[in-house]
C-alpha cells in the first residue's frame, strides 16, 4: 500500500544515535532530561518547530539538537518517559513495602495483645485465645474455644 | 457498628489517605495505577480501615489495603514486563520472577482477609447469639490455660 504521507527515512538512524546517547548517559536521563520544542523568527517568518533535548549535568544546562522532525521528537519523549517512568515505579514500591514493614508491627502489637501472634502474615495462636463477651466472663473458656 | 461509623465519618476522612507515600500525586501516576487506586484502593481504604473499630480490626485493615497497593503495583510491573525490552530469556526471567512476587502478596492478602473474615464473623455471632457489645479477645492467663475443646 502506497504511503501518501511524508515519512522521514532518516528518523530510525537518528533514534538510535540519541538513543545510544541517552543510555550512555543513563544515570542523567533516569532522573532528568526534557524535549523541548522551540521556534525563531527570520525576517519577520516565525521558523520552527525545533526540537532539541534539554538536560543538566553538574548544574550545567546542555542541550543535544534534535531537529525538526516531530514524529523522532515523539520517541525521544517516549524512551525519557520509559526510563523515569521505571525509577518513579521503583521509588514508589520501596515506599510501599517500607509502609507495609510498619503496618505490621502495628498488626503485631494488636494482636499481641489479644494473646495472638503472626508468622508472615498467618495469625497463630488461637488456642491460647479465650473469647469473651463482657469483662464478667473474662474467665470463663469460650464453648468453641477457637474462633 | 453503625455507632462505630457515624463516629468515624463525623470525624473527616482524610483526602488523601496515609498509606500513600509522601510526595506522591495521584495525577502524576499512570492511568492503570489511578484507576486501580479509585476503584479498589479507595473503597477499600474506607471499608476496612476508616470505618474499622479501631485496634486490632483496624490494624488488620490497614495491612489488607497496603497489601493491596503492593499487589497493584506488582501487577502494573507485570505489565511492563511483557511490553518491556531487552533480551527474550532475561525478560522471561523477570516476569517469572514478577509473578512469584505477585502469587506471593495475594497468598498474604488471602491470610490478611482470612483473619478478618473470622474477626468479622465472630463478632456477628456475639452481637445476634448472646447480645453482647462487641469483640473482647482476651488471653488467658498463663497458668488458667486449657485446651480448646
Amino acid at each position: 500500500m502506497e504511503k501518501r504521507k511524508f515519512v522521514d527515512q532518516k528518523v530510525e538512524p537518528k533514534f538510535h544515535a540519541i538513543r545510544e546517547f541517552i543510555l550512555s548517559h543513563r544515570h542523567v536521563f533516569l532522573r532528568q532530561g526534557s524535549v523541548v520544542t522551540s521556534w525563531r523568527t527570520y525576517r519577520g517568518h516565525r521558523l520552527g518547530p525545533f526540537f532539541s533535548l534539554r538536560y543538566r549535568v553538574s548544574g550545567r544546562q546542555s542541550a543535544f539538537y534534535l531537529g525538526r522532525s516531530i514524529m523522532l521528537a515523539e520517541r525521544v519523549k517516549g524512551l525519557l518517559r520509559e526510563m523515569q517512568h521505571e525509577r518513579q515505579f521503583s521509588r514508589l514500591n520501596r515506599q510501599a513495602r517500607a509502609e507495609l514493614r510498619q503496618c505490621k508491627q502495628l498488626w503485631e502489637q494488636d494482636l499481641a495483645s489479644v494473646g495472638l501472634s503472626r508468622k508472615g502474615f498467618e495469625v497463630r495462636g488461637w488456642n491460647g485465645v479465650t473469647e469473651t463477651s463482657s469483662p464478667s466472663e473474662a474467665n470463663k473458656t469460650s464453648k468453641e474455644g477457637k474462633l | 457498628m453503625t455507632e462505630q461509623n457515624n463516629s468515624v465519618n463525623e470525624n473527616s476522612a482524610p483526602a488523601k489517605p496515609f498509606w500513600m507515600p509522601p510526595g506522591v500525586a495521584l495525577e502524576n501516576l499512570s492511568e492503570e495505577l489511578g484507576t486501580v487506586i479509585r476503584g479498589v484502593l479507595m473503597p477499600a481504604y474506607e471499608k476496612l480501615v476508616v470505618a474499622a473499630r479501631p485496634g486490632l480490626e483496624q490494624s488488620t485493615g490497614m495491612t489488607i489495603v497496603h497489601l493491596l497497593w503492593l499487589e497493584a503495583l506488582q501487577q502494573t510491573e507485570l505489565g511492563q514486563d511483557l511490553m518491556g525490552s531487552g533480551h527474550e530469556s532475561e525478560r522471561l526471567q523477570k516476569h517469572e520472577r514478577s509473578i512469584a512476587r505477585l502469587l506471593r502478596l495475594a497468598g498474604s492478602k488471602m491470610k490478611a482477609s482470612d483473619f478478618l473474615l473470622r474477626l468479622f464473623a465472630y463478632r456477628h455471632k456475639l452481637m445476634t447469639g448472646s447480645g453482647a457489645a462487641g469483640l473482647q479477645l482476651q488471653p488467658t492467663p498463663a497458668g488458667d490455660s486449657q485446651p480448646p475443646t
